[in-house]
């Protein structure tokens, strides 16, 4: 996929949500390594420049609340400022630090948010921030004429925006909807000017982006290239990013589509930073001392396989174990992925609230255990290495979509699955046949991936409301987990929420109902003159404190 | 003259409906609901894909929706961009100069470099110049233009930084992607004039000129290379569509927000109005061409204007 957004959304190939992110594509950019807040740190930080970023793909609006790529939301984190920042916390969990909204509070029962609305805050255009620019913005994204596709899927059950006081606003739902704060703070909610929304409309607001960011709109050649120039007054940043106007003059985003093209501007110049380049120019942008990598871990669901558990043979538990155990995913990422990304274990990304620890340790690499499993299950090893049972032999479909970026891996997952006496026949499908094909549930095995910022997607993809048409190709139909997920979704409590998310993925992972390969990991090559890169939690870079020297 | 263009244009009509025909099934032709594919990914409601199946009118019956394409077609209405709701008529029209500037480029090189190169070779055929220009064109034909692009770029941007590796909208930037894109044409030119010019020296023409004694140079630029000239302007208007593609992957490669590179990430993005837009655009344009071709082709050589 072509390649491959964020939000509660697919991972396609690099920007274009969909599922199943290309290889090396777009999942959530997040923090390096532990989640700490990876800066890029190089030479003196000095005044001044122009920082050109090359970017895979053309945005289709520059209106976070309107888009429906993870780029436009990567580039909006520049403009605008969401009311609350989720950020790394420094020691491999996460905070919540004002932003437009000094302080919050929620309901209990997670339907209503009240924000304290900071002061002194002047968007790009000379309009005062306040309340009405925060009820401008999201009227604005549930107006029909606005065309929102990712935004307003991720704001949910959206009922209105009360204005309490001018410096006080509610957000109201219209039922509990405890993921609000990760979303609010995703990109597609950067509080937009309400002057500048109605002097532009619903859709031209998409070409005059004003929001209150370290960095304003100049100009945009489409398919070429966005420029923005510094916020000389922006001195409402979180300390974490910085509180100061930016160091930059400018900062460009630079559209080539050619992958190795982006890779040769940054050796001849042009750029000094590229995106998602392909895993073998990275492996020699590595090899490079001109050259370092930040890289931004996924949030959501790891690339992985969703095992159908209403197909035989897959619909014996033994069976799926046994496929749970043969897969050695450290192998799959260092021989097919160049190491780029990393093992998957279970059904969310480490850095993804509600990760299971305990779900992620259930399984590993253990031939010999899938070995007894299968035996077990009373597939016996027959000729050729294919177990049969009943004179059946243990065959296995699988079903992926073009452009997945599956099919390398696909090919290891078989040589594995192999190994302990399964047979595979893969057929790749266009999205919407394979789409179909997985909810009449024609595979075993298929291929997912999905990018979200709240642990409530794990509702998209193993509600049993999803099977006949949405996202459950597993075709798991436990209500228990279904009730669960609904309870999580209505506690406003952290902590709580927290647990909850964990035992649903225990239980996920119990039943087998997912093989996950790989975590994907975004990867932003730059010369080593950029200083001063922040990765954000939702996965994203911030150009708040950058510099070049 | 201006009957020989009416008649010309007249046979045009049915292949750009044809054209159009192709483009508009496009929409048809693809698996899956075209509302499902736009909204692809953004969660949407079962209300959100009804209400923009019935403003794109996918619900209307086929030819209804056929006569209106039409209709909005003459009015110069290509629609609008799914991916970011403007007209697709002034995207195009804002990427077409690049792209123009681009392939006229590219055939300024290859005429430049092609039309020379095998009038030389052609006069002196087995010298060392003709054994050069051969060897040169073999490797212009041999040698596909995005590879050849690939090692202009790794040699004259990265390695040497002579020439800026994407688009800056400078001159030097033009240099890379002209070359690369017009190389292999000037190649098809080389061999092409090279062996009219020796078959026009081998006519009787040519030895009654001599006889008369006419100067070599008027013989050579006079006499054989006008009569090659015929079959050269041709192939030049038969290779516009196949450096029209090439712009598209030339356009990639090299960074240049031009029709092709447009076009490529339309594809790939299922961005149907626009893909729709650039095939009527780009087939106006071979009608075009293929007219003018003709009639530069009748100047050059009296004797086509009658057929």
């Amino acid at each position: 996929m072509s390649e491959q957004s964020r939000q509660t959304q697919f991972v396609s190939r690099r920007q274009m949500f969909g599922i199943g992110a290309g290889v090396a594509a777009g999942l959530g950019l997040v923090a390096c390594g532990t989640g700490t807040s990876a800066t890029a740190t190089a030479g003196a930080a000095k005044p001044g420049g122009t920082l050109t970023m090359g970017i895979a793909s053309t945005p289709d609006t520059l209106d976070p609340g309107a888009t429906g790529l993870a780029l436009t939301l990567l580039i909006s984190m520049a403009m605008f400022d969401p009311l609350v920042w989720w950020l790394p916390d420094g020691s491999g969990g996460s905070t919540f630090v004002p932003g437009l909204a000094e302080s919050y509070t929620v309901s209990p029962d997670a339907s209503v948010y009240t924000f304290k609305l900071r002061k002194g805050v002047t968007f790009h255009d000379g309009t005062k921030f306040d309340a009405t620019a925060v009820k401008a913005t999201y009227d604005h994204i549930v107006d029909p004429a606005t065309q929102s596709k990712s935004g307003l899927g991720a704001l949910g059950p959206y009922k209105e925006t009360k204005i309490l006081d001018p410096y006080t606003v509610q957000i109201i739902f219209t039922g509990p909807n405890a993921g609000f704060m990760h979303q609010q703070a995703a990109g597609n909610f950067g509080i937009s000017s309400p002057a500048a929304l109605a002097k532009y409309g619903p859709t031209g607001f998409g070409n005059h982006p004003v929001g209150t960011g370290p960095f304003k709109f100049v100009s945009y050649v489409p398919g070429s290239q966005l420029t923005l120039a510094k916020n000389a007054d922006y001195t409402w940043g979180p300390a974490a990013l910085s509180t100061r106007p930016p160091l930059l003059d400018s900062l460009i985003f630079r559209i080539v589509t050619d992958d190795s093209g982006r890779y040769d501007a940054l050796q001849s110049g042009q750029l000094q930073i590229a995106m998602n380049l392909p895993p073998n120019d990275i492996a020699a942008a590595q090899q490079s001392s001109q050259f370092k990598q930040l890289t931004v871990q996924s949030i959501g669901t790891p690339i992985g396989m969703p095992i159908n558990v209403a197909k035989a043979p897959t619909d014996d538990p033994l069976v799926r174990e046994a496929i749970m155990y043969s897969v050695n995913q450290e192998l799959l990422v260092k021989q097919v992925l160049f190491g780029v990304d990393t093992a998957a274990h279970t059904v969310l990304t480490p850095i993804t609230p509600g990760y299971s620890a305990a779900s992620a340790a259930l399984y590993s690499y253990d031939p010999a255990r899938a070995d007894a499993l299968l035996n077990q299950a009373g597939w016996k090893m027959g000729t050729g290495g294919v177990r049969t049972k009943n004179g059946q032999q243990l065959a296995l479909d699988i079903i992926l979509y073009s452009d997945s970026g599956m099919e390398t891996p696909t090919e290891f997952v078989v040589s594995e699955l192999n190994k302990v006496g399964f047979t595979a026949t893969t057929s790749v499908q266009p999205f919407a046949t394979a789409q179909a094909s997985y909810n009449t549930g024609a595979q075993n095995l298929g291929a997912f991936g999905y990018y979200g910022t709240d642990p409530y997607l794990l509702n998209i993809w193993v509600n049993s409301d999803a099977i006949k048409s949405g996202f459950n190709w597993s075709h798991y139909d436990n209500p228990a987990i279904d009730a669960m997920i609904a309870q999580a979704n209505k506690t406003a409590g952290a902590a709580a929420r927290g647990s909850l998310y964990e035992q649903v993925c225990v239980t996920l992972m119990k039943d087998a109902i997912y093989l996950p390969l790989w975590n994907v990991n975004d990867p932003f090559t730059m010369v080593n003159g950029v200083s001063g890169l922040h990765t954000t939690l939702n996965g994203y870079i911030t150009f708040h404190s950058a510099a070049l020297s | 003259m201006a009957a020989f263009i009416a008649r010309r244009l007249a046979t045009a009509v049915p292949v750009m409906l044809g054209i159009t025909f192709v483009a508009f099934i496009l929409i048809h032709l693809i698996p899956g609901s075209p509302a499902r594919i736009i909204l692809y990914g953004s969660q949407a409601t079962p209300q959100q894909i009804a209400t923009l199946t019935s403003r794109l009118g996918l619900n209307q019956p086929l030819w209804e929706q056929y006569a209106r394409f039409l209709g909005q077609l003459l009015r110069g209405n290509l629609g609008t961009s799914y991916l970011t709701q403007t007209s697709v008529a002034h995207e195009l029209l804002s990427r077409t100069p690049s792209t123009l500037i681009l392939t006229g480029s590219a055939m300024v090189v290859a005429i430049v470099i092609g039309v020379p190169l095998g009038v030389l070779a052609g006069a002196r055929p087995n010298s060392l110049l003709d054994r050069g220009a051969r060897g040169i064109s073999f490797l212009g034909v041999a040698i596909p233009y995005f590879f050849l692009a690939l090692l202009l770029v790794l040699l004259l941007s990265v390695r040497l930084r002579w020439f800026p590796a994407i688009d800056n909208g400078t001159f030097a930037a033009l240099v890379l992607p002209a070359v690369s894109l017009g190389w292999g044409y000037a190649a098809i030119l080389t061999r092409l004039v090279r062996g009219r010019i020796i078959e026009e020296y081998r006519s009787e023409y040519v030895t009654s000129a001599r006889a008369r004694g006419c100067g070599e140079g008027r013989i050579l630029l006079r006499h054989a290379l006008r009569n090659s000239s015929v079959p050269a302007i041709t192939t030049i208007g038969l290779q516009f569509g196949n450096i029209l593609t090439g712009a598209a992957v030339t356009e990639v490669i090299f960074g240049r927000a031009g029709l092709g590179s447009y076009l490529a990430t339309s594809i790939t993005s299922k961005n149907i109005p626009v893909v729709q837009g650039a095939i009527v655009l780009i087939g106006l344009a071979y009608v075009l061409i293929n007219l003018a071709i003709d009639l530069i082709v009748g100047i050059v050589d009296p004797r086509a204007r009658v057929a």
